[in-house]
């Protein structure tokens, strides 16, 4: 059982990255500062939520004190296990990220570097916002906060080309933010100032009808983010942002913030009691293996390394979608583990096709010939990330997929395991012919420059974090752990032993 | 002697209206300077007042020339008119801060008539609204409605050019509108005998609910409702707005329509809201509120001039207002009060800001406005954050009132209440392709060839930027603002209402 302890630890970790946009601002004219902030940022972030964890672990939970912000809604962060698992999964590969994006701005010369790292630092902030959110009202803030930082990231390159990707963008995460917003005032109005409850508090609420509408407005809010179909037509389209932004934020932190709060609403605002009884389950498992399917055929026709990547993030965020749909433990817990797997795996993939493109200029899967012998690491990394994705043993992916199967099965749904199978063979037949083109097709190579070590050490990191993941999932930040005992509170609810508990 | 403050809040500025042209005139330079102090010290008064009712929760009365209850004229601050006078001097004092032609450049200056005859309009606004907000006499209300109607169109005229001809416009409709309202009255004192607003919602109720009682409160209804912009009678407002001169713009778009909006509250919600009539009025303002939220949004999306684009945004932001005093439940009519604040703020910096560049530049065109957050970041920035708040995006106080709006709609609930909560989703969704199509230019975009550079003067620069600090705060602090401002205003309507049960 679990035990509350009222602290502000929990602001800590949002504090940290939004002190490092100002100070990058504030350093705009110094280069060598705005590295230094966001590192020491990016780090003091993992710090800080790597010495939250433990205490997760041991079943007690870190809630800061509600800040009043209107009546019957306050500003509260609760480091449940679910958040925590988000978070520390965010912060670790912002680091990773932040060592990538400051050699990538050096190699490529880029403009506007204050703003784009100080953005950078805002999006983090919005994450962890997220990832601790203890009501509706305070995950509703940082969803739209992570919109609006992302924004200029996307048009970085600021030609008319980009900035219309970047409206396609807006348009799609404002209008579910919108959405997603109108379900949280009706939830405010049907549940007086309701916190997240693991099991959901909707039950009995309202009538069927209502309960059923206030879902879909839920789940077009969250889900435009997660890019269920057909709400994914702008992530392809944001793959014009400059890689370290298209790896940290539309593999991690955008995208997973829509697939956690896909979880958050599944598991701890309607409950899978509720989702059952009023047949959203079925639904929602319907788009989430539609998603899946449909993008990994549309990934194996794309010829652009990007955005093939990112009709691949499409069809894995779907899996998330699915467990949480499907709503048994096993399924919850594979669900939450694949935020985590799928992080470590798409940021390796994206951190390698981005250096593919800094050494080549080549952002085409058929000019890749030819390049396996010049750059051996690199497609290396691909590979095995590529292997990780379509759940492969040995590499996290699979223990994800594993458990979603046998939730699926306790769910009497067997078509969920041919489903997993069906596109796992679909991951390999798109992910292994890169590798193949490059290692083992001739082709002229052309002018390859060497990258830099500090631009080809953040795959290297994040693939050797993929593999220990593998093998043993529960090391260092105790991922697994975390996504058992969040699946655990929601099938047995998790509310203190005692009311008030300090 | 708090009292006194009461009656020094509208005596102060009026006061100012006639001394300013003999100041101007005599000593130029000084005027800004005692205009500003002026202000500043009304400011002063109101906001004594104002922490006087929080503190109490009464009421502040003054009888002037010392005649008691229904026969003299009473001015009665509560906390929603304190609200409202805080809000009306505490901006008045941004605009006063500024030359009178601060938009047109530093080498020219207003000549000393020019000069004195603009501040003297401002003051007497001012008088002319506190007053509106302050007064128990329905006539007296006619009065100061006037007062300030007269000192508007001599600010909008004052624009010069095309000005003069919205002015006019402006002035038909207003004279049209205080005509009504004054008609009304006219019915109403027939029907009571008394001008005074407790008598009158004392003794309505024993009145006959005939022809002329309905009569009555559909004059008035139409009569404020012509003021306050609510469609389909908001027609004068978009001239009147562009055409403004920039100090005074921010000015007139933050308060005017508002003010108007709170005399439909203080009558239709409070006097007569005991007679069927007054409640069908009620019930008619969500619906027509509702439709101008959308036609103000659609017709926003549709300019291409950034001025022209914000008058229409007001246009739907008075049908939020007015849809909420409409359904009138306490949590309704706070998120009215919150979204006259929020709006307040941020549309006089947006005012402020945009039309204060468009005047330098001599082009309103969005695309004038490209370029700017690298020539101008902090402007920018502070018109950035204006523009969350008019979408409704955290962390600023439009989104709070949007909350709090949307909330009060689904507690309503039946038609009205969805077709006002689904027009207020889609206004904001409106609002933001059509701030964001702005700030896209702003941050993202090359300042277009040719055209000059943007700066704004720098006695436009800080009272914008104020501002958007203040939305800013209002955001962030939104318990605090519930809480000190709204709540007790909500509370002095929501009190008088249940007395009369």
């Amino acid at each position: 059982m679990t035990r509350e302890i009222t602290t502000i630890l929990p602001f800590i970790p949002i504090g940290a990255a939004l002190a490092a946009a100002m100070g990058i601002f504030q350093a705009r004219r110094f280069p060598g500062f705005r590295e230094t902030w966001t590192f020491l940022a990016a780090g003091f972030q993992l710090y800080t939520a790597m010495a939250m964890v433990p205490y997760t672990l041991e079943g007690v939970i870190l809630v800061t004190p509600e800040l009043p912000f209107l009546p019957g809604a306050g500003i509260q962060l609760r480091a449940d296990p679910l958040g925590m698992l988000f978070l520390t999964l965010a912060s670790l590969l912002w680091l990773v990220t932040s060592i990538y994006s400051a050699a990538y701005v050096r190699t490529l010369g880029m403009r506007h570097r204050a703003g784009f790292f100080s953005a950078f630092s805002v999006s983090l902030a919005a994450t962890a916002m997220i990832a601790l959110a203890a009501n509706p009202l305070t995950f509703l803030i940082g969803f739209e906060v992570l919109t609006l930082a992302t924004w200029p990231l996307v048009v970085h390159k600021r030609s008319s080309k980009v900035l219309r990707s970047g409206r396609a963008y807006l348009a799609y995460t404002l209008l579910g933010g919108q959405l997603l917003f109108a379900a949280v005032a009706w939830a405010a109005e049907l549940a007086p100032g309701a916190d997240f409850t693991a099991g959901g508090f909707l039950e009995g609420a309202a009538g069927d009808t209502a309960l059923r509408v206030l879902f879909a407005l839920f789940l077009v809010g969250v889900g435009t983010k997660a890019a269920i179909l057909p709400l994914h037509a702008w992530l392809p389209a944001a793959m014009v942002a400059p890689t370290p932004v298209s790896a940290l934020l539309h593999a991690v932190a955008v995208v997973k913030a829509g697939a956690f709060g896909v979880l958050r609403v599944t598991g701890w605002v309607f409950g899978p009691d509720l989702m059952n009884e009023l047949g959203l389950d079925i639904a929602l498992a319907a788009a989430a293996a539609a998603t899946i399917l449909f993008a990994s055929v549309r990934a194996l026709g794309e010829d652009h390394i990007k955005r093939r990547l990112a009709y691949s993030t499409v069809s894995q965020l779907s899996y998330i979608v699915l467990g949480a749909a499907i709503g048994t433990p096993l399924a919850i817990a594979g669900a939450a583990f694949h935020i985590v797997a799928h992080g470590f795996m798409k940021i390796t993939l994206f951190l390698s096709a981005g250096v593919i493109q800094v050494a080549t200029g080549k952002t085409r899967i058929s000019e890749l010939g030819g390049l396996g012998r010049r750059l051996p690491l690199v497609f290396l990394c691909f590979g095995l990330g590529g292997l990780g994705m379509a759940g492969i043993p040995l590499l996290p992916g699979f223990l994800s997929k594993w458990n979603l199967a046998f939730g699926g099965v306790r769910a009497d749904a067997m078509w969920v395991p041919v489903l997993l199978v069906t596109s796992g063979v679909l991951n390999l037949a798109y992910f292994l012919p890169i590798v193949r083109i490059a290692v083992f097709e001739p082709g002229d190579p052309g002018q390859v420059s060497r990258p830099s070590r500090w631009l080809l050490l953040p795959p290297l990191l994040a693939i050797a974090c993929a593999l220990v993941l593998g093998v043993a999932p529960d090391l260092g930040a105790g991922f697994w752990s975390l996504a058992e005992m969040a699946a655990r509170s929601v099938a047995e609810g998790d509310a203190p032993l005692t009311a008030g508990t300090r | 002697m708090i009292e006194a403050l009461a009656g020094l809040l509208v005596a102060l500025p009026l006061a100012g209206a006639a001394l300013m042209p003999m100041v101007a005139v005599l000593r130029r330079r000084g005027t800004r300077w005692l205009a500003f102090g002026l202000h500043l010290l009304t400011f002063a008064a109101a906001a004594a007042v104002f922490a006087r009712t929080a503190a109490t929760g009464e009421a502040i009365a003054h009888r002037m020339g010392g005649w008691p209850g229904p026969f003299g004229i009473e001015l009665r601050l509560d906390g929603l008119s304190a609200l409202i006078a805080l809000l009306v001097t505490g901006l008045s004092c941004f605009v006063a801060s500024a030359p009178v032609d601060a938009s047109r450049g530093a080498t020219r200056r207003a000549s000393p008539v020019r000069e004195g005859l603009v501040r003297g309009a401002l003051s007497m606004l001012v008088a002319g609204l506190v007053g509106i907000a302050a007064t128990r006499d329905v006539f007296n209300l006619f009065v100061f409605l006037e007062i300030s109607s007269l000192a508007v169109y001599t600010l909008v005229a004052s624009g010069g050019g095309r000005a003069t001809v919205a002015a006019f416009r402006y002035l038909i409709a207003g004279t049209a509108a205080g005509s009504l309202y004054l008609l009304g009255v006219g019915f109403l004192y027939g029907l009571t005998g008394t001008l005074n607003m407790d008598d009158l919602a004392a003794r309505l109720p024993g009145v006959e609910a005939d022809a002329a009682l309905t009569a009555a409160v559909a004059l008035i209804a139409a009569g404020l409702a012509i003021k306050a912009a609510l469609f389909p009678l908001h027609g004068w407002l978009p001239d009147a707005y562009v055409f403004a001169p920039a100090p005074a713009a921010g000015f007139i778009s933050a308060v005017m329509a508002k003010v108007s909006a709170y005399a439909l509250l203080r009558l239709l919600g409070e006097t007569l809201r005991g007679i069927p009539a007054g409640a069908m009025a009620l019930e008619t303002m969500v619906w027509l509120g509702t439709l101008g939220v959308l036609v103000g949004g659609g017709m926003a999306l549709a300019q291409r001039d950034a001025p022209r684009m914000l008058a229409w945004s007001s246009v739907s932001a008075m049908g939020a207002i007015l849809l909420a005093v409409g359904i009138g439940s306490p949590l309704a009519l706070a998120g009215a009060l919150f979204h006259v604040v929020a709006h307040a703020l941020a549309k006089g910096c947006l005012f402020l800001g945009v039309g204060g560049l468009a005047e330098t530049l001599g082009a309103g065109d969005r695309r004038a406005l490209r370029g700017l957050g690298r020539r101008a970041p902090w402007t920018a920035a502070a018109l950035t954050l204006a523009a969350f708040s008019m979408i409704g995006l955290p962390p600023t106080a439009g989104f709070s009132s949007k909350l709090l709006l949307l909330r009060a709609s689904l507690a309503e609930g039946g038609p009205a209440g969805v077709a006002a909560f689904v027009a207020l989703l889609a206004s904001s969704g409106l609002a933001a392709l059509y701030f964001l199509r702005v700030l896209e230019g702003i941050w993202f975009r090359p300042r277009p060839e040719g055209r000059p550079a943007q700066r704004l003067p720098r006695a436009l620069a800080a009272p914008v930027l104020s501002l958007a600090v203040l939305v800013l705060l209002g955001g962030v602090f939104s318990a605090v603002v519930e809480r000190e401002f709204v709540s007790g205003a909500v509370e002095a309507v929501a009190g008088a209402t249940a007395d009369e049960r």
